[in-house]
């Protein structure tokens, strides 16, 4: 195994996009997040409007029809997910119909499969998720075959997070260091489908900039 | 998980530490990075995974069987609880569905390779594999099934009941249902290969709780019946050479108790199918977990002898 692993290249999946986002966005308006309930009020506090900013107005200027028409396509595939696993992050147990969520949305499915059967041993709900505020798109790279890949920056507001483990409310290491900041989403084509590969933090300020 | 993201030292992940490093004395921002953080930015790597990734794999097999040779894997193991390989630096899995030659992830990962597959560690990173991919390790994915298969918790019964008493020299009858002994199967698929493990019911391991080897019964017992008479014979059954009633010290102990527990074993065989390491194998003979402990009182019998 190890000479197996000693031809194995690490790729840095990271690189482009998180360079991507350390450049921060000048863009004005965005498409704004699908709506969801209101979650319970757990934090006393909502953030305030200088923080949350407001999606640029102009970020679809440099941005082709096809782009966007992509770029759409990729943000309804990540709502959508979003929409399927909050349940799932809320019951915190493995089921099969949770494996089909990843296996329909996510490119390392396993990967989500173990964190949710962990999740479940360690007793760990996510009670109030985040909430996307606003979301433009960060980059959108496509190729002539089809395939590409969307990075979606998504205004988040963690404010309200609950997370708990074995009933206990889990405070620190769990939420960014900025209440509302700007998270990196990036999805690609795979089998066709756009899916999700990994998120970034940025949380070097609040979504205002 | 934090080893496994080693050498992801990007420019942005670098200015992402510097964040946390910067800014507090202690870092409430956990290990994310560089584990990273979940689809929706939350950092659970802490709270939700074993602390070390050798946690995540079960402890051995009660007989400490299978594969050893991946000496720096946790506990040497080459598979994973989820049939994951060990590459060297990580528990990996091949993507499923590997991504189309020359597709966008494609050249992220493998560049202008037209060969070769895409892989992810168990925290998601991706890396590339080139050639043809690690044929999987069927026995040790084997070894791992044992954890998941369904074996029989053996529940045992005697007669006379443990519920009431039984003496030295009479024979008890020790059975498990007829529909505890019977074959089970289980299969898992990962990186080509789809490993089946079937294991057939091979003895009842009953402790009678007496210091005395163990009854050892090569089938299900026979049920005892109200209404059998003497001329009734089982294959599975056991009588007591001492009474339970006595102390450490030699005397009488009303009430006290020998425990019985059990439990049945299965041989266990396995076959594999696509990206194998080899076709059919068998781990030998494996424990299924203990049954419920009961307690019995033997009693010896006293003649009185009346003129």
């Amino acid at each position: 195994m190890t000479r197996v692993w000693r031809q194995v290249a690490v790729a840095l999946l990271t690189v482009s996009m998180l360079a991507a986002a350390g450049c921060g966005s000048s863009a004005q308006k965005g498409e704004p997040a699908s709506p969801r309930p209101a979650a319970p009020q757990t934090a006393p506090s909502s953030p305030a409007t200088e923080e949350t900013g407001g999606p640029p107005t102009d970020w679809k200027d440099k941005y082709t029809a096809d782009e966007l028409r992509a770029y759409g396509t990729a943000l309804s595939r990540w709502q959508r997910y979003q929409q399927l696993t909050e349940p799932i992050d809320e019951t915190g147990k493995y089921t099969p119909e949770a494996e089909e969520v990843y296996r329909e949305y996510v490119v390392t499915w396993q990967t989500s499969v173990i964190q949710l059967r962990n999740a479940e041993k360690a007793g760990v709900h996510v009670e109030v998720p985040p909430e996307p505020l606003w979301t433009i798109a960060e980059s959108v790279e496509l190729k002539a075959d089809g395939s590409g890949t969307v990075v979606i920056r998504q205004c988040t507001d963690y404010s309200k997070v609950r997370v708990t483990k074995n009933g206990a409310v889990v405070e620190d290491g769990v939420k960014p260091q900025h209440v509302v900041t700007p998270i990196l989403i990036r999805m690609v084509t795979i089998g066709g489908k756009w899916k999700y590969v990994e998120t970034t933090v940025e949380d070097k300020k609040t979504c205002a900039g | 998980m934090r080893r496994l993201a080693a050498g992801f030292l990007s420019a942005a992940l670098v200015a992402a530490v510097v964040v946390v490093l910067s800014g507090m004395f202690t870092p409430s921002w956990a290990a994310c990075p560089p584990d990273p953080v979940s689809p929706t930015g939350l950092c659970l790597s802490d709270i939700v995974n074993p602390t070390d990734p050798g946690d995540s794999a079960p402890s051995s097999g009660p007989q400490g069987l299978g594969p050893q040779n991946c000496p720096d894997a946790p506990d040497s193991r080459c598979v994973d609880a989820y049939g994951n390989q060990w590459l060297g630096n990580c528990y990996a899995y091949m993507l499923d569905p590997q991504p189309a030659i020359g597709s966008a992830i494609w050249e992220q990962i493998m560049g202008d390779l037209a060969e070769g597959t895409v892989w992810a560690c168990v925290d998601g990173t991706l890396f590339r594999v080139l050639g043809a991919p690690p044929v999987v390790d069927a026995a040790g994915v084997a070894l791992q099934l044992t954890e998941r298969a369904p074996f029989e918790v053996a529940e045992v019964h005697i007669a006379p009941d443990a519920t009431f008493h039984t003496y030295v020299n009479v024979q008890n009858w020790v059975w498990v249902p007829q529909n505890q002994w019977h074959e089970v199967s289980v299969s898992l698929s990962a990186n080509g290969a789809t490993v089946t493990l079937r294991a057939a019911p091979s003895k009842i391991d009953v402790d009678m709780g007496d210091g005395a080897r163990p009854l050892v019964c090569r089938s299900a017992g026979r049920e005892w019946r109200k209404g059998m008479t003497d001329a009734a014979t089982t294959s599975c059954g056991y009588a007591y050479k001492k009474v339970s009633t006595v102390n450490s010290a030699g005397g009488y102990a009303e009430g006290k108790r020998f425990t019985v527990q059990g439990r049945l074993f299965y041989v266990v065989d396995w076959t594999c199918t696509g990206n194998c390491s080899g076709a059919s194998g068998t781990l030998g003979e494996f424990p299924a977990p203990s049954g419920a402990a009961q307690q019995i009182e033997v009693r010896q019998r006293q003649t009185v002898v009346t003129n």
